[in-house]
This record gives C-alpha cells, structure tokens and sequence, in this order.
C-alpha cells in the first residue's frame, strides 16, 4: 500500500536501523544469565552506567548529520542523510530527513517518552511510544537521543570476548518491558576505555537480528564521546550492511522551537 | 487571464524543478563524494586501515584494531581508543554556527501510474483502464519572511478498454480519464510565516491535519473531504483559511478561520456571519497524546470532538469521537472510531490491525442506489470493520503480503482484498490488489459492479 514511500523507507529503515544498533544491542547465543550474583548484575549495571555518563551530553545541545550508505547485494547503493538536534538534559531530540528528495521533510521529534512522527505527504503527525518501531521501517528512534538502557533492561556480565583485537566485557540486557526495542542485547565493552565497540540485537527466541559495530569515536566535550562510523550488519537479509559516517557536529545552542511539532512542519515538502 | 496565469506558474514550477535538480545533483554529488571517502577507506581508526572496505564485516571482526593492539595507558586516559583524534581536525565541534540560513527552494511531487480492471461474477462485461494521477509541488522558504508553498494534482488516462455493457451506474461512478489532455487543478497554495517562532501562521488554501485515526476519521470536520486511507497518494483539495498554530512544549493549540463560505460564484459574504471556525489542542500524558477539537460558526452546525493514540503493551490503538447536536438544518450525530495495530512474531514481521467505526446516523441503504450514488463512501452505514493482516518476507524478501477485509456490517457487504508489494531488484516496485465484493447485490460495496465482482489493480509510484 505504500508504494510511493517503500524504497526510501526501506532505506531510512536500513539507515536508521544502523544507527540504531549503536544504541540498542546485543547478545551473542541466547546464554542464560549467570547464576550467581547480585555482585555481577551490579557489575553489569556500572559498566553500562559508565558508557552511558560518556555518551551521554548532559550539558548542552548537539546536533549533528549522519549519512547512511546502504549496501544489498545485487543492488545499487543507496543513501540516505539525517539531521539530528538533541538535547540531552531535557531527553529531546529532532530529527529530519534531508536526502534523498522523495524523504526530505520527514522527520521525527522525541521528547522524553513521547515520539512524533511527521508525514509530510498528508500533513499527518502520528505519535508513538519511543521505544516502537518508527513508523513501518523496523527503525528504533532511542539511538539518536539519550541512552537510558538499565530503565528498560536488566544487565548481567556474560564473559568476556575478543572484538578484534580488543579485550571486552560482554554486558547481556534482558528486557523488563514489552515495549522495547530489541527483547535481548548483548553489548561488547572495551575494556581500557569503557566504550561499546560491538553490539548484538536479538529477537525474544534468541534469533540474532542485527549486528553493529561501533567503528569510530570523537571527543565532543571532555570526557563525552559520540560515535562518528559505525556499521551495521543485518543477520536476516544477507549480504545487507549498512555503513553509517556522522559528521557536522556541532556543540553550539539549538533553538527551543526545534523540538516542536512546529518546527517539524517548518520542515516539511 | 486565467490561462496565463497557470502558464506562468507552470514556468514558475519547471525553473525551479531546473533549480532543484541542479541542487539535487549536487546533493547526490555530496553523498557521493562522501560514500567514496568512507569506501577509500580514511584510515583513522583501526577498524578503517584493517578493513579497506568498511563493508566487510568479518574484516572488521577479524582485524579491528589488529594492527594497533589494545588501547594505550594513554589512549585509555585520554578517553577512546578509536585512533580518531587526526579525523577530528577539520570537524565543527563546537563551532558558533549549525547551519547557514538561505533561501531554500523545493520542488517534487508524487505521481502514481495505475491499472485497474473490474468483472462482474458473470464475466458479461469489463473494465479497464490505466492513469497517471499525483501531485506536483513547489516551495520557497525565505528567511525572515517564510515560505510559499504551491501544489497541483494532476491525472492523465493511459488507456482504457471496455467489453460488454457495463452498469449504467458503474460508468457514471468511475468515467474513464480523457487520453486526449492532463488534467491540472490547484491543491494548495498557501503563505507560512512566523512570530519569532513561537507563533506559526499559514495563511491560504491548505490541508488539515485533524485527527490521529487511518481508515475513519470523524473528527476531521475542518478539511473539505476526509482523507483516504486507501489511496497512496493524497490528492485532496485544500481549504482556504488562516490557521494559527502555537506550540507550547506538550500542549499544542490550533486555531483555524475557514474562509471557504465567503464566496460563491460571483458573491461575497460579510466574514462576520460566513467565516467559520476550528480548534483543536492537543497534549501528552499518561503514555498518549490526547485531542479536542470544536468546529462552528454562523449558520454551521456545531461539532465536537475528542482523539487519543499511543501504546498500550505493546500494541498502537488510537480513536475518534465526534458529536454534534442537531442544528442549522442538520441531525445530530455522534460518530466514534478505535483502532488497534500490533506487530507479531519472533521477528515481528507479521502485523495485526483493526478499526471499527460507529455512525449514529447511518443506516442500511441496501436496494436503494440513489442513497448509495449520493453518500459518502464508508460513512453511510451505521458500523464498519477492518481487518488486516500483513506479513514481510513473505514469501521471500523482496515481497510483502497483506489480506485484509472490509465490511459495512449494517448492510453486510464487504470487499476481501490480497495484496501484494514486490520490490524485486532492477525492478520498479509493484503494488498488486486482487479484490473482491460480496455480500449481496445492491449494497454499498456491490452495487456498483454486483455482487462477486473481481478488481484487479496494478499500481507503481514515484516520489522526487
């Protein structure tokens, strides 16, 4: 039924859902969680507690523009660029579609549990949790914004493990709601620095969905940190990856009205 | 004068599509030129100089950081080791400016190209014809003084056939398009502006957004005809009127002047006794967006509404009630909609959807056409339902399907539709629907065509 919107959708799905994958994440074989320890499960929490307190901006807006590159076998690249402004402290975030031209205007306004969608095509804003699939495009939303994962999910370590050549900790999240991005995630920390450098999405049987990996890191205040390249790799379509650069940061002041249905409409085709 | 205002308008659209896709293919150049520095590999990071192509998942998995072993002493101090710091030279971290304000110019639109053909259960007669239809669009948005936005709907008929003796009603309802022309007509034209962006005006002929429900919408008593749920394409008419709009963190109010009374042919009304108004305010809490909306004025029948939608364990409903009481020749009503959607699965790629719609003034319009040619199409029962399940990769990846059924339950007729999307590589998208009606002949979804009728219809878009 929606013809028109498919194929940039499904790029926007495919984009988004690498961006997503830094945020959301993991868990290598549906493991069960480690008999044993308060002490590990609050061992767990702290090492997402301290990548969170560096990717999270607390003081001060963001905004920045990622550029997604679709690759499918058999297909043509496609590409896809967002413009994300983010407010941290008030846990809002906007986000607008500029590229390709059939997208441009689309766009997305979270503001705590709230999410907003915006369909420039009927005027419409259709609202969401934040944690629901945006639209039809099996993208999760929550990457973009504030990361708040130990509120939706329960931690405990699941061993270690070697990304490469790095040494990290393996943080398994179950989910404590319905409404959650991906039911179980396993996130590969880097022991040294604190930052995920892998993270793997999984459905609620276990079934591996996507696999992300966190390939580039930039200092954007002392001690903050956000991820400028990151990949993404779909486990159920096969030889689809999506690579995802970051750039235009910016630090400075993002106008109120920004994250506003108004400014979303602003925006539209 | 008239024609030579669309002809300047129509060179007006085509310079600043000329415009567009000069910026469109810098645009594509940019992202281009982006793709190639991430696929040549910048190699500021382990990950990037390890794997040449930062597709190569395995590569990374395999040799990240192979070559520059486990974060330093330092590195660890200093924050990530992602070996990025000379990539960080050229960035705007912390720069003054986002972005630069300019005039900005947009051009698209969406077009659909379409076949559809009908037979009657007895295969006596048939249907076919073929169309363009869509929307064609331009904007400008200048700084400090707003945008101008302009659409028009365009139709062409590609083709059309016809064997046997069709109802006279059937060729009545649905005439063919002309092959001879286009047809063009204005959608919207509106001027949008601000108040230091607290305050948001457009001021013009333009749609409404009113109401969060899909299939029905009873509150969406502002817009001149109600949204159609089932055509991928909106092509509507605006209305003319003022809309204010003023965001207020989670509350937002919206106040519409429906100035679509002040004429009439060659008449002009007093604005004081013929312009109408509508508000809405809508606002977050409890996990849901929650609506009122009012509509009236002189000599129009007075309306209300309330609108909801959100989650709830995992599932999105929404709904609608409207109610007006009786006046300015019209009855009262109260008409009210729910839905529900809800993704399945391990994988979630099968979903579940239904809305069902209450109509106090409908009624059962069976064996009486003329009330069937003049109602509005899924409002003139007194209940509907739909009902649709659809499931991706199915059967493989490249293929979504979806059967889903709607019924007009005080008449008892329904129309069973299989549709499918196909997206196969180097390939247009197609969107396939094979429909039936039943349920009795002269109801409101058979009396077009009888009772046992078969629609197919085979559709593509495009949107630039």
């Amino acid at each position: 039924m929606n013809l028109a919107r498919r194929a940039p959708a499904a790029l926007s799905a495919i984009v988004l859902s690498l961006a997503v994958h830094s945020l959301a994440a993991q868990t290598s074989a549906a493991s069960a969680p480690q008999p044993g320890a308060a002490a590990t499960a609050q061992q767990a929490a702290a090492l997402v507690t301290a990548f969170q307190d560096k990717l999270n901006l607390d003081n001060g807006d963001l905004s920045d523009t990622f550029t997604l590159v679709q690759k499918k076998d058999g297909e043509p690249d496609r590409v896809l660029r967002v413009r994300i402004y983010r407010r941290d402290a008030k846990d809002t975030f906007t986000l607008i579609f500029q590229y390709p031209a059939s997208e441009k205007g689309k766009g997305y306004w979270r503001s705590k549990d709230d999410l907003y969608l915006y369909l420039p095509t009927t005027r419409e804003f259709v609202y969401r949790n934040r944690k629901d699939d945006v639209g039809s495009t099996d993208v999760r939303t929550d990457l973009f914004g504030k990361t708040d994962l130990l509120s939706q999910y329960d931690a405990t370590l699941d061993g270690v493990a070697k990304v490469a050549t790095w040494e990290t900790d393996v943080v398994r999240l179950d989910a404590k709601k319905l409404d959650v991005s991906y039911p179980i995630q396993k996130w590969y920390i880097r022991r040294g620095d604190g930052l995920p450098v892998k993270v793997e999405n999984f459905s609620a049987g276990g079934v591996l969905l996507r696999t992300s990996y966190y390939i580039e890191y930039k200092e954007i205040a002392k001690g903050r940190y956000i991820f400028t390249k990151l990949l993404a790799v779909d486990a159920l379509e096969k030889g689809q990856k999506t690579f995802l650069t970051n750039d235009e940061i910016s630090t400075a002041k993002i106008p109120d009205y920004t994250f506003s249905k108004a400014f979303l409409e602003e925006q539209s085709r | 004068m008239a024609n030579r205002t669309i002809v300047r308008a129509a060179l007006a659209v085509v310079q600043a599509a000329l415009f567009a896709v000069a910026i469109g293919g810098q645009a594509a150049a940019a992202a281009g030129a982006q793709a190639s520095i991430v696929a040549g590999g910048q190699a500021a990071t382990p990950a990037a100089s390890a794997a040449d192509n930062p597709f190569d998942a395995s590569a990374f998995d395999a040799a990240v950081g192979a070559s520059a072993g486990p974060p330093s002493a330092a590195q660890s101090a200093a924050g990530p080791a992602s070996g990025g710091a000379a990539a960080l030279d050229g960035a705007a971290i912390g720069s003054s400016s986002a972005s630069t304000v300019r005039t900005e110019y947009l051009v698209g639109g969406s077009i659909l190209v379409s076949s559809y053909s009908v037979l009657p259960a007895g295969l006596s007669w048939y249907q076919s014809s073929a169309a363009a239809t869509g929307r064609i669009f331009g904007k400008v948005s200048v700084p400090d003084y707003g945008s101008l936005y302009m659409s028009y709907n365009l139709s062409q008929g590609l083709f059309a056939a016809q064997g046997g003796t069709p109802p006279q009603a059937a060729l009545l309802a649905n005439p063919p398009l002309g092959l001879a022309a286009p047809t063009w007509a204005p959608a919207e034209l509106h001027y949008s502006f601000d108040f230091g962006k607290r305050v948001f005006v457009r001021f013009g002929k333009q749609l409404l957004a009113w109401g969060p429900s899909r299939v029905w919408s009873p509150i969406d008593f502002v817009n001149q005809t109600k949204a159609d749920y089932f055509s991928p394409i909106d092509l509507r008419q605006g209305k003319p009127g003022l809309r204010v709009f003023l965001p207020l963190g989670p509350l937002n109010a919206t106040a519409f002047a429906d100035f679509s009374g002040l004429t009439a042919g060659s008449l002009v009304f007093d604005p004081a006794t013929a312009t109408r108004f509508a508000g809405r305010l809508d606002a977050t809490f409890g996990g849901f967006e929650w609506g009122v909306s009012a509509y009236g004025g002189h000599g129009a029948q007075a309306k209300g509404g309330i609108d909801f939608s959100g989650d709830f364990f995992g599932s999105a409903i929404y709904g609608e009630t409207a109610f007006a009481p009786e006046g300015a020749g019209s009855s009262a009503f109260i008409q009210s909609s729910l839905g529900l959607s809800r993704s399945l699965g391990d994988l979630k790629d099968w979903s579940l959807s239904f809305e069902g719609f209450y109509n106090s003034a409908g009624a059962d319009h069976a064996g009486d056409p003329p009330a069937l040619a003049t109602a509005t199409p899924l409002y003139s029962g007194m209940w509907y339902l739909y009902a649709a399940l659809a499931a991706t990769r199915l059967p493989s990846s490249d293929f979504q399907t979806r059967v889903s059924a709607l019924s007009n339950l005080s008449d008892k007729s329904l129309s069973l539709s299989l549709e499918e999307d196909l997206s196969p590589p180097g390939m247009p998208p197609l969107n396939l629907i094979a429909s039936l009606s039943g349920g009795g002949a002269g109801k409101e979804f058979t009396w077009l065509y009888g009772d046992g009728a078969v629609s197919i219809t085979v559709r593509t878009s495009i949107e630039f």
